[in-house]
């Protein structure tokens, strides 16, 4: 046992637990659900859990991380599902780690700050594998381009577009990543003739050609064709989508959340102006355009992690020049005690660690279901399945659409904002923010046949039903209030009760 | 390039602090120094740091010289003026520093106008170009003693001074840390510099005592950045949208800053990195900061791009071939004609911003309903209920409001409870609760919004003004003053005679 398995160890560990988080992902409940749909009957092709978008079109662009998510919580529950994706952290942080040379002092608490701030959006769901999947990509490719691997290993690219394209249509941004860097070695290595480290020249670049064109038609493989391409750049233009939802809007730095991205722009400038060591084409345009892209939206930022904490360790490791300094970032240096205190301490050490994980997740796991009752309208949704009400047209908060889902209740939205579609989206924005029970507001209930509400206790609209003489409000918990229309329905069995 | 910087600053006075900031100038003009607030009724009397006292005297002096037209064009000259500074604390002028210069004005456009936060942009443009300039060689370390004086000059324009001493500290930070721990002099202040800058940065310090309040100054910007109110409702203090195309130009310097430093990387430079990442950090905490981010970075990233491309030989090529009389004659007439084009353009864009202007603040601000409530001496004498945004167009106007833009004077707990009301979160029991306890009997909102919807339907008010701008509700019994029965025939006025009933407190 050294000082460099020991240190290997925690930061393996840090990894894992700064990946085991509670699963509160709204999404979540429906992509298990749409995992079952697809396990037992197939890739659904329309919307079979809404009323209010039924039979309409539904592209499952993410349909094999739903089965694998449907199966990881069949065979293991959800403790199973948060260990797994703990596990996913390791993995990915461990290709960004490993993508560029750099001193292990140097690499490791790098990667740890770029694991830390993207642990707000860390949760068990498929966008998740887009961050391995780019992480795994930017490894193999980067490996290649610094001849610390043989170009064949290019040829697993295909590989890889074929299950990242079936996982998430972020497989799109693996694309681009792959014509960037094409197009910059290329022009860099072909017309510019640079001698500059790091790009791929000659025979390699021939068969990245290859393998872009392979990667492409990989693509392709997929139960939607080349409509899968298309439907990123849906979600990207449609104006409410990046208006409402909160992680497509920009960071807000106020917030402690943000804090970890905002130290990886700030050691980002650190590394390029402190370090400075000229990079490749290709590398400026990655780092330039993952920053904007996780400045533009929030959940783009980890793909800034991913790309920029490679070049941001390069860029120290190699600017640090002092022979002293660089030895013990890179551990070679000796302690000077006997070697069985050495064992000792190293056994102790990794004993500590190995605990410290234990009780750690033992916390985290006992935790999921506090946090589950905390973000879900758990006993609401228990009170109106035992009173028969399941079946019945709810106008439903967006965020707990895919709870219902998982619950069995038809609903009125949930987080498929792409089938609902922008008109339909910002309709119901406007019914949820009312602060009145304006004609508009009973033109929507009216129209889609609400029979009860399930609502956020702070909701305007709440209050704007319970001062109606129409609604009544039956229960409430201090996070869901279940309004119904009066009169109620005969032979209703929901009383008032909770308050 | 300066008429186009001067045609991009040459924005609306549409800042809705500018009215109270012509009414303190006016005020100081008229009686000195305000040491409690003179123009709220709600706050009436309450201890206020009039920070900007210099900043407001100039902008009343703009006025009385040639009225908002003046302050337009007064402000898009210090537009000229601060992005001047940054094209000359550029490298490689004028092709690179001239595209960049106009990069950093397009990054800090969409906060221009006529208010005083302008001057902390100028002065901090003014600072770096002295400070870079020495440390670049370009100038004399003796030009870094003018520094307290701008101290004392920027004091009393804005408390963003603070940025001033702020920046003095980071240099001297960093240059010590470059200079005494990496040995490296090169782009520093250097050591003799350095003895010097110490001394200056504490004759600053003594010069910031120089303003009306004293060294209560140091503690003031604090009050404003640790207030989570101010912090997280007023728009200029959040974080920058990036999905609004407003603050593209602000992605764009930070996204040119990485490549350019990764393509062309810049000689280390502590000092540099600090201010970098700093003004960062604030233009993306808040972004009313972002302009110092374009006037701290874009000379860095000039000084990156221009390390990476050498000057091609036709840059300077025109100055050695030796031209005939005729090819010099054509070049003369043809620069004249340019600067005669140029010259048009400006006259031509001022005249359309000029004439302009007053359609964009009756869109703004309230000018018709003011009109209505000033020809109307009842209604004049109410206590009325304001927009926010339209405080400060009531101060210039003489009329004392419920709110206006210095929230730091009405404090975190009015500010909140304000906006409690004004979004009807206490519902219509909360807002009628709310407007009796200080006994307003008129509301001043916006047609469509939330209390202008409200009180639509609410039995105790009228409705006694409506344009496309503003609505303005009257109590139907009011607090203070018998309820107006006549108003002018062109407005709505849906008072009945069963209101006739005469004065009544709702409370008593």
């Amino acid at each position: 046992m050294t000082k460099r398995s020991i240190l290997f160890l925690f930061f393996v560990t840090v990894l894992f637990c700064l990946g085991l988080v509670e699963t509160v992902d709204s999404d979540l409940w429906w992509h298990l659900k749409v995992g079952e749909s697809v396990f037992t009957h197939g890739i659904p092709r329309v919307d079979i859990f809404s009323f209010t978008a039924v039979g309409q079109r539904f592209i499952d662009q993410e349909w094999l991380s739903e089965v694998l998510l449907y199966l990881m919580n069949a065979w293991a529950g959800m403790p199973g599902l948060m260990i797994s994706f703990a596990f996913l952290s390791v993995i990915t942080f461990g290709c960004v780690y490993f993508t560029r040379a750099g001193l292990p002092l140097v690499g490791i608490p790098m990667t740890i700050l770029a694991c830390y701030s993207s642990k707000f959006l860390w949760q068990a769901r498929p966008q998740i594998f887009n961050i391995l999947m780019l992480a795994a990509l930017l490894w193999l490719l980067q490996g290649v381009r610094d001849r610390k691997r043989s170009w064949r290993w290019l040829y697993v690219l295909p590989v890889l577009s074929l299950f990242w394209v079936n996982m998430h249509s972020g497989n799109l941004m693996g694309i681009v990543v792959m014509a960037l860097v094409l197009a910059c070695d290329a022009f860099q290595g072909g017309v510019l003739h640079s001698r500059a480290e790091g790009i791929l020249r000659g025979v390699e670049i021939k068969h990245f050609a290859v393998v872009f064109s392979l990667s492409v038609l990989a693509s392709l493989c997929n139960p939607v064709g080349y409509k899968i391409f298309v439907f990123p750049l849906q979600t990207l233009s449609t104006k409410e989508i990046q208006s409402f939802i909160m992680e497509w809007q920009s960071h807000d730095f106020h917030n402690p959340f943000a804090w970890g991205f905002l130290v990886m722009l700030v050691a980002g400038a650190m590394s390029l102006m402190l370090f400075p060591k000229r990079l490749d084409l290709a590398t400026a345009f990655l780092y330039a355009g993952s920053m904007a892209g996780a400045l533009m939206s929030r959940r783009h930022s980890p793909f800034f992690s991913v790309v920029a904490t490679p070049v941001m360790i390069q860029m120290i490791s190699s600017g640090i020049t002092s022979a002293r300094w660089r030895a013990f970032l890179s551990l070679e240096f000796s302690w000077n005690f006997p070697r069985g205190v050495r064992y000792g301490v190293f056994s102790l050490l990794a004993g500590l660690i190995f605990v410290g994980s234990f009780v750690w997740s033992q916390h985290k796991i006992a935790g999921y279901h506090r946090s589950i009752s905390q973000y879900f309208p758990v006993k609401a949704v228990e009170l109106l399945k035992g009173r028969g009400y399941s079946p019945k047209r709810v106008l439903n908060e967006y965020a707990w659409g895919g709870y219902l889902i998982w619950n069995g209740f038809p609903v009125f939205i949930d987080g498929r904002t792409e089938v609902y579609g922008a008109q339909f989206f910002k309709d119901y924005l406007d019914t949820m923010g009312s602060r009145e029970f304006s004609p508009k507001v009973r033109g929507q209930l009216d129209r889609w046949g609400i029979e009860y509400c399930l609502l956020n206790a702070r909701s305007p609209l709440r209050n704007a039903l319970k001062m109606t003489g129409e609604w009544q409000e039956v229960y409430q918990d201090g996070l869901s209030s279940i309004v119904i229309r009066k009169p109620l329905p005969p032979g209703s069995a929901v009383k008032p009760e909770g308050k | 390039m300066a008429a186009l910087v001067y045609a991009f600053g040459l924005t609306p006075t549409l800042d809705p602090d500018m009215g109270w900031h012509l009414g303190t100038g006016e005020w100081i003009l008229q009686h000195g120094f305000p040491r409690t607030d003179p123009f709220s009724f709600t706050v009436a009397g309450h201890f206020w740091t009039a920070h900007e006292w210099l900043s407001e005297v100039i902008m009343r002096r703009l006025y009385g010289l040639g009225g908002y037209p003046a302050m337009m064009i007064s402000f898009a000259l210090v537009g000229v003026l601060v992005f001047g500074l940054v094209y000359w604390t550029c490298p490689r002028r004028p092709y690179i520093a001239g595209a960049l210069a106009f990069f950093a004005l397009l990054t800090s456009r969409f906060l221009w106008g006529a208010r005083p936060q302008i001057f902390n942009v100028l002065m901090m443009a003014a600072f770096l170009l002295l400070i870079q300039g020495v440390r670049m060689r370009r100038f004399h370390w003796k030009f870094l003693y003018t520094l307290p004086l701008l101290v004392m000059i920027w004091v009393n324009l804005h408390s963003g001074y603070l940025l001033g001493l702020v920046v003095m500290v980071a240099f001297l930070t960093g240059d010590l840390f470059q200079i005494f721990v990496l040995h490296s002099e090169e782009g520093t202040l250097g050591e003799k510099g350095l003895a010097h800058f110490s001394g200056i940065l504490i004759l600053c310090l003594a010069a910031v005592g120089m303003n009306p309040t004293g060294y209560k100054i140091l503690l003031y910007p604090f009050e404003t950045l640790s207030s989570k109110i101010m912090q997280t409702t007023i728009l200029e203090w959040q974080s920058p949208i990036f999905q609004h195309w407003n603050y593209w130009p602000f992605l764009g310097v930070m996204s040119l800053g990485a490549a350019a430093f990764l393509l062309f990387p810049p000689k280390r430079n502590i000092a540099n990195f600090l201010i970098y990442a700093g003004s960062m950090a604030m233009g993306l905490f808040a972004r009313r900061h972002i302009p110092f981010f374009a006037v701290a970075a874009i000379p860095m990233i000039a000084l990156a791009v221009s390390e990476g491309f050498p000057v091609p030989a036709w840059v300077n090529r025109g100055s050695d071939v030796a031209l005939t009389q005729t090819a010099r004659t054509f070049r003369y007439l043809l620069n004249v004609f340019f600067a005669m084009v140029i010259l048009v353009g400006v006259f031509s864009w001022t005249g359309y911003r000029l004439n302009h202007n007053p359609s964009a603040m009756e869109k703004s601000f309230p000018v018709k309903a003011f009109q209505f409530i000033k020809g109307n001496g009842a209604i004049a004498r109410l206590r009325i209920y304001n927009e926010y945004v339209w405080g400060g167009y009531l101060i210039w106007n003489g009329f004392p409001v419920f709110m206006d833009g210095r929230a730091d004077l009405y404090g975190g707990k009015f500010f909140f409870d304000y906006l409690f009301a004004h979004d009807l979160r206490g519902g219509a029991v909360g807002i009628t609760r709310y407007l009796d306890s200080y006994g307003v009997d008129g509301i001043l909102v916006p047609p469509g919004g939330i209390l202008g919807n409200a009180f639509l339907s609410n039995p105790e008010w009228r409705l006694a003004y409506r344009d496309s701008t503003a609505v303005l509700f009257l109590r139907k019994v009011p607090f203070s003053v018998p309820p107006v029965t006549q108003s002018p025939e062109r407005f709505y006025s849906p008072l009945k005679s069963n209101n006739l009933e005469g004065p009544r407190r709702p409370h008593s």
